[in-house]
């Protein structure tokens, strides 16, 4: 019988608790405004925060879609951008849930101002996952990349990323940056600066955001990835261009696969895949002063020969030539990549940090005039390699055998 | 507390008093004369006042049938039997009793005295036998006991005691094939309402003579006969002592079901899990008691009892061992993951979808959005409608006449499946969270132990509901504290896991090979631990000797 009193009494006080604390947290599915991209402006002193909300039911609804759009972009203005935020709850009908946020677009203007202080909220604030990627509108208002109507994926937002994703692996002048990444490179103060990939629109823009851009074969707006928007101290300070881009890739290690071409010696060219690569950048300290070493090893397969009907891809030599060849390619785009950040004083590579890995010492009495003074003198020497594994299914082609034998 | 002022509280009696019949004497002292008051009145000589007595005490029921048989010489009644109707062999009571009783007075000397006793004990010792067991019983108690489970009464004129001849023969359902546990691979027979038809089944499949059986009569009124079995060496004598002391600690009227023995005999009342497996499979209890369990039988139920029984042993399906070990490993995991499935999943989706929104994948956080849209309800209420609901169509299921059953799951299926949804009231996820966590329910072994998951589940969605997976973790922990704590019989209800028994991983989340795992469970004797070719004899188990 006391048993069963105290069961009771326990009973009851956990019974309280649950009610005296309720469900404070708790949002239903059905109260949330998905946020899936989120714009930054600047616009006369003023952050300018542009939101692309999810219609949920545009976009998973098994019935048919009505006339909506897949989703909803408000913009408000204020000094910080909590206060931005909160300002929109004035116009959308739920509370900004942050949690999906897939990515961010950060105007040109404001990364020329800079891009250090709206990047304290965002670390901040506990909702938003650090997994969204962010990427820079050239020559844009970020609000205006928020608003092209995609084929193939509703949410304008998914598309986008889908896209950075998928040429990130398969075509090297192009780089996915997350917010994560992008916080460890500016929280380190010098030794590597932050590289962002670049969007733009091809075509035109008003028509872009009209949903008829969706009802054509070929989409008249559309965006695209392309260059690639150079930091220094949080502030846009150039673009690397598609060569440059490839050899950024190349050095920083962040090249999965791409394609290459190589001339052949008379004319015509020869298609390379590069299916893996890797780059070890190495730092030395000769006479007191620092040098860098990168090694790059590549793996390739021939896979396109286009109007170079003499080359043999078959014989060994060939493809010994067609290596070195490969090389000379990749030490081109390397180099372009290095004479650009060199140019621009901004140490991209993290050649500061590899400095500091071997000597701690040396690294900290050049850290502080390392981007203007050193980095530009900075003797890299490149070690590349390339390896040709397979040249596909097929070694020379018949296509092409009747033309080998007239002119040989 | 249970005195009882009832009619039939001059039957009461102690246990049944038998010899050399079919129940062996039990010598539990505890068990006898509960509340009896009419128990020492001994029979008298004369027989009219016994048949009188009997008309009286039995209230004149017509389903006591008692006949004279009188002297041919003189009129007087020579001796009676006395029987229940419809508990008896009628053709056995003719051929045996009758035919040889009235041809065997006549031709042989007439009793005359009480100096002649032994040659009309012997005589009638040898002209029943063949009807089966005889025994002796000298007062009312004991002749009223044996009337009444089926055995003929014999009254002689002139004695104080009666024969009780067993001619037991009533219409009892056969051995039939099992419905509740069924498996694909195994033997198809269950046990049924008769007690020593199920005795019958287990010794048909443990032939040694170390199989041994204690018989309690147990229910003031109902006087139901309740049987431990065990193999002696292989049961935990500290078990079987703890299994003897808590049926002799039963006081009720009636026992109808070994549901009412299980609730006295329990380990833990206030508490969601069994402690006690029930099974309709002879198999099954064969098995539990080569792994040195015990069960307990009782008369008018197919369902035996099996102790101790921790918490693996009702996920452990029989099939488990008759199957490939591969293949029964991975289907006692699918079991264990249905079991959380069937616990967590309607709490997990509560939790995930009303606290921790940024764990779903984007994808499917706008889909499950989407379908919540129009749904006038929170996630929590939701969740609870369709629980409720799914559980108020299984008691309907269960209860209703089986010609309507058709009617039930059409109306189910359609209200909870099409129209809800349908209508917005609930969203399709929610249907597809409360079908699945519906048929993990199913996979349970154990009908009991699948009751347990089903009053979790509404718990851990409380906690969901309030704390959302902050909730679900701490109940977690509470759950596995409490399981912790049990005891079933003095064994950790927990046990290989807590307290971890490395040895006895082998037959715990899986099922090693057979010939990986020669140690018999932790509940065994520890005397003996290894399975031999042949259970050991009584004084090997005593010895300890081990291999």
């Amino acid at each position: 019988m006391i048993d069963f009193r105290a069961g009771i009494k326990l009973f009851l006080v956990f019974a309280v608790l649950i009610v005296l604390t309720g469900c404070w947290s708790s949002r239903e599915l059905d109260e949330l405004s998905i946020i899936v991209g989120m714009g930054i402006d600047w616009e006369d002193g003023h952050y300018v925060m542009t939101y692309q909300v999810v219609n949920p039911g545009e976009i998973a609804s098994q019935k048919q879609a009505s006339e909506r759009a897949p989703v909803t972009v408000y913009q408000s203005k204020g000094d910080s951008i909590f206060e931005a935020a909160r300002r929109l709850t004035t116009e959308a009908p739920r509370k900004a849930y942050l949690g999906h946020l897939q990515l961010l677009v950060i105007g040109e203007p404001l990364a020329r101002h800079g891009i250090v202080d709206l990047m304290d909220h965002l670390l901040r604030d506990n909702e938003a996952r650090l997994d969204f990627n962010v990427i820079v509108a050239k020559g844009q208002k970020a609000e205006n990349i928020l608003e092209i109507y995609t084929p193939l994926e509703k949410l304008p937002t998914q598309n986008m990323r889908h896209s950075l994703e998928t040429s990130e692996r398969n075509w090297s002048p192009a780089i996915a940056m997350t917010m994560d990444k992008m916080a460890s490179i500016l929280s380190v103060n010098n030794g590597i600066r932050l590289v962002l990939p670049g969007i733009h629109v091809v075509g035109d823009l008003h028509l872009a955001t009209k949903k008829d851009n969706v009802f054509r074969y070929r989409p008249p707006g559309r965006f695209q990835f392309s260059e690639m928007a150079v930091f220094k101290e949080g502030k846009l300070i150039g673009w690397l261009n598609e060569q440059e881009s490839r050899g950024y890739t190349d050095l920083t290690d962040k090249l999965h696969s791409t394609s290459v071409h190589l001339p052949c010696p008379e004319s015509g060219l020869i298609g390379i895949e590069i299916t893996g690569s890797n780059a070890k950048t190495k730092a030395l300290v000769k006479n007191g002063k620092p040098a860098v070493e990168v090694a790059i090893r590549a793996k390739a397969n021939v896979v396109e020969k286009i109007g170079c009907g003499k080359v043999d891809v078959t014989d060994p030599d060939t493809i010994d030539r067609l290596e070195k060849q490969l090389e000379q390619e990749m030490r081109k785009h390397a180099e372009a990549a290095l004479k650009r950040a060199k140019a621009l004083k901004a140490d991209i590579f993290g050649f500061g940090q590899a400095l500091n890995k071997v000597n701690p010492r040396l690294w900290e009495k050049l850290k502080l005039r390392w981007d203007d003074d050193y980095f530009p003198q900075l003797p890299v020497t490149l070690d590349i390699k390339a390896n040709i594994l397979r040249t596909g299914t097929i070694g020379n082609t018949n296509l092409h055998k009747s033309e080998m034998r007239k002119e040989g | 507390m249970f005195n009882s002022n009832s009619a039939f509280s001059s039957n009461s009696g102690g246990v049944k008093e038998t010899g050399a019949g079919s129940v062996k004497e039990t010598g539990a002292g505890g068990l006898k004369g509960t509340g009896a008051d009419a128990a020492g009145v001994p029979l008298a000589a004369v027989i009219s006042v016994n048949i009188q007595r009997i008309r009286q005490d039995l209230g004149g029921s017509d389903d006591i049938v008692i006949r004279e048989i009188r002297s041919e010489a003189d009129g007087l009644t020579m001796a009676a039997i006395a029987y229940t109707d419809g508990l008896v062999d009628a053709h056995a009571i003719n051929q045996f009793v009758m035919k040889s009783l009235s041809l065997n007075w006549q031709a042989g000397e007439e009793p005359a005295g009480p100096d002649v006793v032994p040659d009309a004990v012997r005589l009638l010792e040898s002209f029943v036998v063949a009807a089966g067991a005889v025994d002796t019983v000298s007062d009312y108690n004991g002749l009223y006991d044996a009337m009444l489970s089926g055995d003929v009464a014999v009254l002689l004129a002139g004695y104080t005691f009666a024969y009780a001849i067993d001619v037991k023969g009533w219409k009892e359902r056969g051995v039939t094939e099992t419905s509740n546990q069924t498996t694909i691979r195994g033997p198809r027979e269950s046990f049924s309402e008769s007690l020593r038809t199920n005795t019958s089944l287990i010794r048909r499949k443990i032939k040694n003579p170390n199989l041994w059986l204690e018989t309690y009569s147990i229910g003031r009124v109902t006087k139901t006969s309740v049987t431990v079995m065990h193999i002696r060496g292989v049961a935990k004598d500290s078990v079987l002592e703890e299994v003897r002391k808590r049926l002799q600690t039963i006081r009720i009227d009636g026992i109808l079901e070994s549901g009412d023995i299980e609730e006295f005999i329990q380990d833990t009342t206030y508490t969601f899990f069994p402690t006690i497996i029930n099974t309709e499979r002879p198999d099954t209890v064969a098995a539990h008691l080569l792994e040195g369990r015990v069960a307990i039988l009782v008369e008018g139920t197919p369902n035996v009892l099996v102790v101790p029984a921790p918490f693996v042993a009702f996920l452990q399906s029989p099939e488990d061992y008759y199957q490939r070990a591969d293949f029964s490993s991975a289907l006692r995991l699918l079991r264990y993951l249905s079991a959380f499935i069937s616990v967590l999943a309607p709490s997990l989706y509560i939790a995930i979808t009303t606290f921790h929104q940024e764990m779903l994948p984007t994808a499917l956080l706008i889909s499950l959005a989407s379908q919540r849209e129009n749904v006038p309800f929170p996630a929590f209420i939701e969740a609870l409608a369709m629980e409720i609901t799914f559980e108020i169509l299984r008691e309907a299921g269960l209860r209703m006449p089986r010609a309507i059953g058709q009617a039930v799951s059409v109306v189910g299926t359609l209200v909870i499946g099409q129209a809800a949804v349908e209508a917005g009231i609930v969203s399709a996820a929610m249907v597809i969270v409360v079908s699945i966590t519906a048929i993990s329910n199913f996979t349970f072994p154990a009908y009991n132990m699948s009751i347990t998951s089903r009053m979790l589940r509404f718990l851990f969605m409380m906690l969901a509901a309030s704390f959302g997976l902050f909730g679900i973790v701490l109940g977690l922990f509470a759950l596995l504290l409490h399981m912790s704590s049990l005891r079933t019989f003095g064994e950790p209800y927990m046990a290989p896991f807590a307290p971890l028994v490395v040895g006895k991983q082998k037959d715990a989340l899986i099922r090693l090979p057979k010939r990986w795992r020669l140690s018999r469970s932790e509940t065994a004797d520890s005397s003996n631990r290894i399975l031999k070719e042949t259970v050991p004899t009584a004084k090997d188990g005593e010895n300890g000797s081990n291999d």
